[in-house]
Order: C-alpha cells, then sequence, then structure tokens
C-alpha cells in the first residue's frame, strides 16, 4: 500500500531521559494517513517509551511530537481527540461491563450518543463480544478483554490508531482478528502504528517499518529498503538481526578506539 | 472517517460522576451477591462499633459534665478535646489522602488510561480526589459522627446543633485533603527522586513535634498526676493542650459546634413572638447563630478554595508531574545478603539448610515490599508506644488485682492484634505463591515440609515479637511469676495457634488467581480465618485470666491462705492444661487440613 496523504504522525528529533539513561535519542519520522507503521526493536529498545510520548503519557526530554497537525505538548487535549491507544496490558474496570465501558468511552470522546450507540453494536458483533459484554470484565478472559478494548478504542472512529504488541496472549483465531481488523482500517484511510515482537506479523501487514535499537532508529522504510540497507535478501528476521547486531558492535568498537 | 477536524473536547465531569456511580453501585451489588459474609460482617461490625462509640463518648461527657455542673473547667475539657480531635484528623487527613491520591494519580493503571484519552488532566485529578475524599472520610465519619452526637445528647444542645453539625462534618475534610493533595504534586513535580526521603523527613518531622510536645505536656502535669484530681492540675492540663483548640481549621470547627450548641428555642416560637410582639423573644441567642454560621462558612470556603487550588496546580502539574515520575527510576539497586536476613538465619538454626533458604526467600520477599512491612511497622510501633508509655503510670500504687487485669488486658491487646497480623500478613502468603505453584511443586522437597516451613517462618516471627512484648509488659507491671509465666504460656500458645491457622486455613482455602495480599486478607477465606483466630485468641486469653480471676474472688471472700493457693494452683493448671490441649488441636488441625488440600492440588 502507498501512502502519500497527510502526516499524521511527526516525530521532529524527540529524545527521552530517565536520569542518565538515555531511552529515546533523537528519532525523527513522519507516518501518512492510511499508512500502517510497524515499530521493531529489541527489549528495552525505547518502543514503548515513544509510544508513550506520541499519546502525550510522557514528554520527550527534546523535540516535538505533532498528531494530526496538533502539537502534543501544547495542544495535547486535541491530540488525544483523534487518536486511540491499545497498550500492551488492557485496562478495563473490574467493576464495569463490557458495554458500560463503551458507553464510558462515547461519554468521554463527547460522542452523539444515539451514533455512540450504533457504532457500539456494530463493534459489538465485529468482536463477537454478545456472549460476555454485559458480564463484569473482572471475569474476561485476556482475549476478552483484549477485544473489548479493540471495540472501545475505534469507537469514536479515531484518525490514528496507535497498538503496542497487540497479539501477546492472543489465540490465533483472535490474532487473525486483529489483522483483519488493522488491515481494515488501514483500508479505510486510518493511520496505525504499531510496535511488535512478531516479525512475521510485522512483515505481513507493514506499510513501512521501524527498527529501534538503544534509543535509536537504525534502519526505516519499507522492507526492501531495509534489505538493501542490511545488504541482504531474506526475510524480515534476517534483516532485523544484521541491523540490531551491526548497532550492537558499534558502540564497541568506538570505545575500543575502532571506527 | 471522521472529518479531518477534530471535534471540540466536550465536558468530562458528568462523564466520570456517572463512572464513579456505576463502580459504586456495581462494586457493591457484586459484594452483597458475591462476598455476603463480608458484607454482612462489615455492616454489623460497622454497626457495633459506632454504637460502641456512641455509648463510650456519651459515658465521656456524663463525667465531663458531672466535673463541675457544665462549668468553665468541663467546658475548656470539652473544646479541647473536639480541638486535638479535628486537629489529629487534619494531619492524619493531610498525609494519608497525600498518599493516596500518589498511588491513584501516579501508580494505578487507570491513570495511563486516562491519561491517554481527551479527558483534561484537572478532570481526572477531580475524580480521583473525590474517591480519596470518600477513603479518607469514612473513618472521620465513623469517629466524628458519634462524638458530637453523644456531645448534643449529654449538653442537650439544641436543634441547631444536631442540624448544623452533619455540614461541619462533610465540609472538613476538604481542606487537609486538599493540602495533601497540593504536597503530593508539588512533591512529585519538584522533588520526584527524592520523594521517599522528602516523605520520610516529613513524618520524622511530625513525629519529633509530636514527641516535643507530649513531652512538654507530661513534664508539667507528671508531678501532679498522683494527687487528686484538683482544678489546679486541670488547669494545668488545659493550659499544655490550649494549642490544639486554637489551630485552625480544627478551631473553627470546635468554635463554630459550640457556638451552635449554645442556641436555645425553637424556630416556631421565635416566629410566633416575632409576630405577636415585632421583636425577637429574649432567649433568642443572635450570636450564637451567627458565630455557628460564620464558623461553617469559613470552614467551607477555605476548603473550597484549597481544592480550587489543587484544580488549578492539578491543571498546571498533574501531566509533567507524571512524566517526571516516570523518568525519576533512580539508579539500579544491587540486591545483596543483609543483617535482617543473617538474623533470620540465625533465628532458624535449629532447622535444616532447606527450611532457612526457604524461609529467607519469604523474609526477603516480605522485606522488599515497603507496603507489608510498612503496615507491621505500623501497628509494631503502637504497641512498643504503648508499653513503653505503661512505665509514667503510677503502678507501684494499684492493688495486684488492678495491675493483674491490666497485664491481662496487655496479653489480650496483643493477641487480638496478633490474629489480624496473621489473617492480613500470613493468611495469604500460600495463594501469593500463585503462579509459581509449578517452582513448589517440582522442588525435590517433600510437599508437606512446604507447609511446615511456612508455619516455621510464621511461628518464630510471632511467638519472638510477641513474648518480648508480654514479657516487657509484665515486667514494667511488675507482676509476680506465677502470672507473668501464665501470660507467656498463653501467648506463646496463641503465637502458635495462629501461625498454624493461617498457613493450614490458607493452604486449605488458597486463592491462586489473586495477586493483591490484601484482597486476599478480605476475601472469603481471609475473613473465615480471621473469625476462628479472633475467637481462639479469646478463649486462650480468657482461659489465661481465669486463675487470676479466681484468685481475687477468692480474696475478696476473705477464705482461708492455704485455700487460695491450693483453688489457685489447681485453677492454673487446669486451665494450663486446656490451653494446651486447645493449642494442640489449633496447631494440628488446621496444618493437617493445609497439608492435605496442598499434596492433592495440581499444578
Amino acid at each position: 500500500m502507498t501512502a502519500n496523504g497527510q502526516v499524521m504522525i511527526e516525530l521532529d528529533h524527540i529524545s527521552k531521559s530517565y536520569g542518565r539513561k538515555v531511552a529515546v535519542n533523537d528519532i525523527s519520522l513522519a507516518v501518512h494517513e492510511g499508512e500502517l507503521f510497524t515499530f521493531l526493536g529489541p527489549n528495552g529498545a525505547g518502543k514503548t517509551t515513544t509510544i508513550k510520548m506520541i499519546c502525550g503519557l510522557l514528554l520527550p526530554s527534546a523535540g516535538s511530537i505533532r498528531l494530526g497537525g496538533y502539537d502534543v505538548r501544547t495542544e495535547g487535549d486535541l491530540a488525544r481527540q483523534i487518536i486511540s491507544y491499545v497498550p500492551d496490558q488492557p485496562f478495563l474496570y473490574e467493576k464495569l461491563s463490557g458495554r458500560e465501558f463503551m458507553e464510558f468511552i462515547v461519554d468521554m470522546y463527547g460522542m452523539d450518543r444515539r451514533l455512540g450507540k450504533t457504532r457500539m453494536e456494530e463493534l459489538i458483533e465485529v468482536f463477537d463480544l454478545g456472549d460476555f459484554v454485559d458480564d463484569l470484565s473482572e471475569s474476561y478472559s485476556h482475549g476478552m478483554r483484549q477485544r473489548t478494548v479493540f471495540a472501545a478504542a475505534l469507537l469514536h472512529q479515531p484518525r490514528v490508531l496507535i497498538v503496542d504488541e497487540p497479539m501477546v496472549g492472543l489465540d490465533p483465531k483472535n490474532q487473525r482478528l486483529v489483522k483483519d481488523l488493522l488491515r481494515k482500517q488501514v483500508a479505510q484511510g486510518v493511520t496505525v502504528f504499531m510496535s511488535i515482537h512478531t516479525l512475521d506479523i510485522a512483515q505481513e501487514l507493514a506499510t513501512r517499518i521501524a527498527i529501534i535499537d538503544k534509543g535509536r532508529i537504525v534502519g526505516m522504510g519499507t522492507l526492501d529498503h531495509l534489505r538493501k540497507q542490511a545488504s541482504l535478501e531474506g526475510p524480515l528476521e534476517d534483516v532485523f538481526l544484521k541491523l540490531t547486531a551491526d548497532e550492537a558492535e558499534a558502540p564497541s568498537s568506538e570505545v575500543n578506539g575502532q571506527p | 472517517m471522521s472529518d479531518d477536524a477534530a471535534p471540540a473536547p466536550r465536558s468530562t465531569r458528568a462523564s466520570f460522576l456517572r463512572l464513579q456511580r456505576r463502580l459504586a453501585w456495581n462494586g457493591l451489588r457484586s459484594l452483597m451477591r458475591k462476598q455476603r459474609l463480608r458484607f454482612g460482617l462489615i455492616v454489623h461490625l460497622g454497626l457495633f462499633i459506632w454504637i460502641g462509640l456512641l455509648a463510650l463518648f456519651i459515658e465521656g461527657f456524663t463525667f465531663l459534665r458531672g466535673l463541675d455542673n457544665n462549668g468553665p473547667i468541663s467546658n475548656d475539657i470539652t473544646a479541647l478535646l473536639f480541638g486535638m480531635f479535628f486537629l489529629s484528623v487534619t494531619m492524619l487527613t493531610i498525609f494519608s489522602s497525600s498518599l493516596l491520591l500518589y498511588g491513584s494519580l501516579f501508580h494505578h493503571p487507570e491513570a495511563w488510561f486516562l491519561l491517554a484519552t481527551p479527558a483534561r488532566a484537572d478532570r481526572v485529578f477531580n475524580y480521583k480526589f473525590r474517591d480519596t475524599l470518600f477513603y479518607a472520610g469514612w473513618p472521620f465519619l465513623l469517629l466524628g459522627t458519634p462524638l458530637l452526637l453523644a456531645y448534643g445528647i449529654v449538653m442537650e444542645a439544641s436543634w441547631f446543633f444536631f442540624l448544623m453539625f452533619p455540614f461541619y462534618l462533610l465540609g472538613y475534610l476538604l481542606l487537609p485533603s486538599a493540602i495533601g493533595a497540593c504536597l503530593c504534586l508539588l512533591v512529585v513535580t519538584y522533588m520526584a527522586r527524592h520523594r521517599k526521603l522528602v516523605l520520610g523527613l516529613l513524618i520524622v518531622l511530625f513525629l519529633l513535634m509530636l514527641l516535643v510536645w507530649i513531652g512538654s505536656a507530661a513534664q508539667g502535669v507528671r508531678s501532679d498526676v498522683l494527687t487528686e484530681m484538683s482544678e489546679r492540675w486541670a488547669r494545668k492540663v488545659i493550659d499544655h493542650l490550649q494549642p490544639t483548640r486554637s489551630t485552625p481549621p480544627g478551631a473553627w470547627m470546635t468554635e463554630g459546634l459550640l457556638a451552635c450548641s449554645q442556641v436555645k428555642g425553637h424556630p416556631l416560637e421565635w416566629w410566633q413572638t416575632w409576630r405577636q410582639t415585632g421583636l425577637l423573644p429574649e432567649n433568642f441567642e443572635l450570636e450564637a447563630i451567627r458565630d455557628g454560621f460564620y464558623y461553617l462558612l469559613a470552614v467551607w470556603s477555605y476548603g473550597l478554595v484549597g481544592f480550587w487550588l489543587a484544580t488549578w496546580l492539578a491543571r498546571r502539574l498533574y501531566r509533567r508531574a507524571f512524566d517526571q515520575l516516570a523518568g525519576s527510576g533512580g539508579r539500579r539497586k544491587k540486591m545483596s545478603t543483609s543483617w535482617s536476613d543473617r538474623l533470620v538465619s540465625l533465628l532458624l538454626r535449629y532447622r535444616d539448610q532447606a527450611t532457612r533458604t526457604f524461609v529467607l526467600k519469604d523474609w526477603r520477599s516480605f522485606r522488599r515490599d515497603p507496603v507489608q512491612w510498612g503496615q507491621v511497622l505500623l501497628l509494631g510501633s503502637i504497641i512498643l508506644l504503648y508499653l513503653l508509655n505503661i512505665q509514667n503510670l503510677p503502678h507501684s500504687q494499684y492493688p495486684l488485682n488492678q495491675r493483674s487485669l491490666i497485664g491481662l488486658m496487655n496479653v489480650g491487646v496483643i493477641g487480638l492484634m496478633m490474629a489480624t497480623f496473621t489473617s492480613r500478613f500470613v493468611f495469604p502468603l500460600m495463594s501469593l505463591e500463585g503462579r509459581n505453584f509449578w517452582i513448589l511443586g517440582l522442588l525435590p522437597i517433600k510437599r508437606d515440609k512446604l507447609i511446615t516451613n511456612k508455619f516455621t517462618y510464621a511461628a518464630t516471627f510471632t511467638s519472638t515479637l510477641s513474648l518480648g512484648f508480654v514479657l516487657l509488659s509484665s515486667t514494667q507491671l511488675k507482676l509476680p511469676w506465677s502470672i507473668i509465666f501464665m501470660h507467656l504460656a498463653a501467648i506463646l500458645i496463641l503465637s502458635l495457634g495462629l501461625s498454624a491457622l493461617s498457613v493450614g486455613l490458607g493452604a486449605y482455602l488458597v486463592n491462586v488467581k489473586e495477586t493483591n495480599p490484601s484482597k486476599i486478607a478480605t476475601g472469603f477465606g481471609g475473613t473465615m480465618n480471621l473469625l476462628i483466630s479472633l475467637g481462639f485468641a479469646l478463649v486462650i486469653i480468657t482461659l489465661a485470666g481465669l486463675p487470676s480471676l479466681v484468685f481475687f474472688a477468692d480474696s475478696a471472700m476473705s477464705l482461708s491462705e492455704n485455700f487460695q493457693v491450693n483453688i489457685v494452683w489447681y485453677w492454673q493448671m487446669g486451665c494450663l492444661g486446656v490451653m494446651l490441649v486447645m493449642g494442640m488441636l489449633v496447631i494440628l488441625i488446621p496444618l493437617r487440613m493445609g497439608i492435605r488440600a496442598f499434596r492433592n492440588m495440581e499444578f
């Protein structure tokens, strides 16, 4: 898929430090409307920190982030109105049913109640929530929780969908459901920013891929572009390992004085 | 797909109110449906405590009123009592609300969820602030309503007092909670890295101030304590405690409530007099009514200004503070063997290496969880403070029967606290292994041993602490060794029995799904364990006290000395025998039940 529309996510030289530790180091990227942008990286590379900065949960130590043209630091409430964030550990109120949770989301995003109700019914059907949507969510399994959170995230028809590790703990059927959903959203022009560890799924779905390691982007582009950068033909897994291994070697050579 | 222009964010205040209402209602329904026993216990124990407090306060105010027939001394003491009560509530509410808000605004997963929505930071803060008011407020209402009701009843206060005091109580918590909220936001924003140090310093400062104040007050009055209650002595106490009465916002409460209680007459009577004569009746206390409203307005207006200030701060600082805290991870701490680990190993030298290692694992998990040891420290400090304070009382002048009774009550207090302690901390131990059961199940040691190891761990700690406390209190009271022996035997049997109950029932009624120890302790199993533990503690305490009771009853009937010694000895041996049998049963039966359940458990 090609995506030449409006820039929906723009990261301009952002960095984030936790004390002395630099978690994200001078990252710049732009994701366009209708793109499924995948963010890959080893554990602790800075993926989740970047995602949290995009959502406005954390503030960059340097640089700026714009979502749909809104500056996240100064117009955060407006920026968050056009996004939905699905974290790796989905949050639901234990003492609310799935339906009540979705009603809360309808209220929070200022949606028209009637429109909200219609959207809820559609999404309950799409995600097959009918059997349990009126039970308290304390009784839900991980898959049920993830499906409910996805349904709630799509209620207000976000222009940007940010998902962090959406496949963790899902069975093949639910994984398929999420993949189809992401494809459908992209086809409708939604921008999807996804962090994931499963390289096969990234290869299958992504319009563009960014590989982050030790807080820096070590490769970004289509799969073909990344293959060229890594100077090897093969699956994404090989490209990923090559690029992150190169990055791991780089600092040690500098330390040893070997450029 | 939505339009290009972002929809304007609508007010979320109503959404949060609806959310809170739904959460409360669903929570209550769920509690009534799934945890009927716990719900019933909460309601009945709450009512029991409330009625007990009301009776106690009525008795206290009746005594005060009788001092000088509602004269200046009783009025001053009442004002001081109110002042001290409201000052304590203020300090406790500032601390508790700042800690509660710290947890809910910065550490709860809900905060991450809400801050990723378009909800304004101050709206999220307001929503959590309302929760905090509720949690910080209910103990205040539980204590405050019987106190003021008892005062009104005994002092025959007018309708105006009963009408006004609920509004005073409701408004009072706003200001200290708002101060706590501001402190929390400021500390996290500007001192995120040193927040624990700041909190520690504040607590130390508060305790030092309290100690200096108590010390000076005690120094001033101790010389007169042994004399009869004289006006001079009472005046001295009142003078030393005067600052508690004049410190706002408690002072506004005290002055306002006392003014309300002064209002005489009835509005219908005032109305009729005014219609007939065009004048207000002579007993119309305009000044008291004016003061009642004036101080109520002061309480509410300062509270609302505090709330507004906290909201203003939250709007500007909450997201920044959230970011600061997330980025203040601090240096990685290397874990190593501490002096306490060595002490634990030393205490358990009588057991084999595997047991010591197993117990050490539990100890390390416990000491690295500040929530757990913080509660133990609090409970322990209260007991220790009380025991150390015993020496300030003139026990040498008390007869032996009174000292013996005080000693027994000390055993009772420690026993009952131990019952709550083991239910809170020991009962969840087996459930907390939850997801690690496969490790325990595959260990090359007998499963039975896992239970007995937990029992060793719990029994060693509870018996060491409780024996120390009882020995300290009994020697301070200068009790004869025969009574000290009974008390020590009782507390040892209690420590072992309560530990066995909590470990055995903890394994029998295991809840592997729950990871929060508080929730395990307050669930069905935890509640059952608490009830049985309390019952066992009461029986043992009664048995420990029976020989002394017989001795003093016997003395009172002036029977022969020889007869007294014999009968008391028989009673002592009899009670000790029953305690031992009960102790053995309470140790063996639950441990056996737990071991059986654990043997049959599938991993």
